[in-house]
């Protein structure tokens, strides 16, 4: 795996049926086959749905409100992240990138591109 | 399974805000239970207690063994169960199950919290341990989570933002209704469409008046096998408890406007029972936001899919109507004492089947439901109890 890719969140695929999840699996969600590899990881992707939070929770009072949002990687991964961007400006089906990946603290920052 | 268990003692204490700890708590809802059910507290043979959050809120662990320490009964077996938002159905369901094998005649079960003593945002964080792990840490929140199944539904069903918003005001609108003829309800009074819709907005579409309120609460049950419930006085036979495990990591989901756990459970539950969906008098629900009061009702058959948002507004799941829906007022104006919440609607259920809840039905009901679900959707318990005449 090069320097690039370890910024970015792991990613699983099922060698089967060709299921992608992002969460680590032994036995694929899908067909049950127990042949999980890591994928290459994906920085791009678009919105399948967003949320805006105005309550966030303590580990993350200090972004303020943002939007949480379902990005479906390239990869074909789902995954949960952020935008610290206008609500108004955000759609789904949107593409966006990773803008920032804090790798202790799990946080996924996503940008529109 | 030859053995018929059956619920002959209930008891629950006021949900709001309490001055004892959990384990105080739950106390002399347990010895009232145990009044209730016209037997000694030596005969309690062990106890299955639901609790969550006594860990961070209370800085207490062990908390089955000090409960019963704290009510006065001593050397019986004694264990806690936590399973979220699911906790008390769980350790109800564990305690029926003892009987049902055989171990034990009579078991005492339940739940206790205590939120209220700490800070709503320690309680949220205390909460969010509740889900994914990785989720929580890319700013899921459980507010955003119910946003995301509101949108599912709206979008699956073609129901536009602003008549979504109006069909769950009825919800909560009735939920309250309800609530405010219970005595031991947290929240017991009426609210509007209006003051639902003009409330501040947690993530679009749900408003603070979607959301249950955080509550400290007991509630207790005694259970007895066939033998000793015949010689009670309004013995509640458990028919049928299913429960089922849903997807953890709500990324993976494909379809978050439904939880086919729900239908599992549910399904597992009717079928030890020999009845359907048809049957069901009475139901409390788990609407810890006024969506999952539908996504419950669907995912249990009481309702079609793109059927229960519609529920509340046509009067349906009024205390009157044809399927009366947490009579209690449930999570939302009971209140939601989380590791008690699933026995506060088995206590309640059970004193409606007897006639006794206070809010009575214009048809006195014979069959009663709950469904208690913990995390996302992650923990599911379905319960069908029944009177006999």
């Amino acid at each position: 795996m090069s320097e690039s890719e370890q910024t970015l969140p792991a990613c699983y695929g099922c060698e089967k049926c060709g299921y992608r999840t992002a969460r680590y699996k032994p036995l694929c969600r899908r067909c049950g086959h127990s042949r999980i590899i890591g994928i290459t990881p994906s920085s791009a992707g678009s919105i399948l749905d967003f949320i805006p939070t105005y309550y966030p929770p303590e580990n993350l009072k200090n972004l303020g409100p943002y939007i949480s949002v379902l990005v479906k990687l390239d990869n074909d991964c789902n995954m949960f992240g952020i935008m610290l961007e206008d609500a108004k400006m955000v759609e789904a089906g949107q593409n966006v990138v990773v803008d920032k990946f804090d790798r202790k603290n799990g946080l996924l920052v996503f940008k529109r591109t | 399974m030859g053995n018929r268990v059956a619920i002959i003692g209930v008891a629950m204490a006021r949900v709001g805000k309490s001055s004892l700890p959990s384990w105080e708590l739950f106390a002399d809802p347990a010895l009232d239970a145990i009044r209730d059910a016209g037997i000694e507290p030596s005969q309690v043979q062990a106890l299955h207690l639901g609790n969550v959050y006594s860990a961070f809120t209370e800085s207490q662990t062990n908390m089955a063994p000090l409960v019963l320490d704290t009510i006065g009964i001593r050397n019986i077996p004694s264990i806690r169960y936590e399973t979220a938002c699911a906790s008390g159905s769980v350790a109800f369901r564990q305690g029926y199950l003892s009987i049902l094998s055989g171990m034990y005649d009579i078991v005492l079960v339940g739940g206790t919290e205590r939120l209220r003593s700490i800070s709503g945002t320690a309680v949220q964080q205390a909460m969010a341990t509740s889900m994914d792990e990785s989720e929580r840490n890319a700013g899921m929140t459980f507010g955003a989570y119910w946003g995301y199944v509101a949108k599912a539904y709206a979008k699956k069903h073609g129901i536009d933002d602003q008549t979504l918003q109006n069909l769950l005001a009825h919800i909560t609108v009735k939920n309250h209704h309800h609530g405010a003829a219970n005595k031991l309800a947290q929240l017991q009074k009426e609210t509007s469409i209006e003051e639902v819709l003009g409330s501040p907005v947690v993530a679009p579409p749900i408003k603070i008046m979607d959301c249950c309120p955080f509550s400290d609460g007991a509630a207790a049950l005694v259970l007895a096998s066939e033998k000793f419930a015949r010689k009670a006085k309004k013995p509640i036979w458990i028919e049928g408890s299913g429960q089922a495990s849903g997807q953890f990591t709500v990324a993976d989901c494909e379809d978050l406007s439904h939880n086919p756990a729900i239908g599992v459970a549910a399904k597992d539950a009717y079928k030890q029972a020999g009845i359907g969906p048809a049957q069901i008098d009475v139901a409390e629900v788990h609407d810890c936001v006024n969506i999952h009061e539908v996504i419950c009702l669907e995912g249990a058959n009481l309702f079609k899919e793109g059927e229960a948002i519609y529920s509340a507004k046509e009067k349906a799941t009024y205390i009157n109507g044809q399927l009366p829906v947490n009579i209690s007022g449930g999570l939302k104006s009971r209140g939601h004492p989380v590791g008690a919440t699933g026995a506060y609607q088995l206590c309640e259920i059970t004193q409606l089947l007897r006639g006794e809840f206070g809010a009575e039905t214009s048809r006195r009901p014979e069959v009663g439901m709950t469904i208690n679900v913990g995390g996302t959707g992650a923990v599911i318990t379905v319960n069908i109890l029944r009177r006999e005449e």
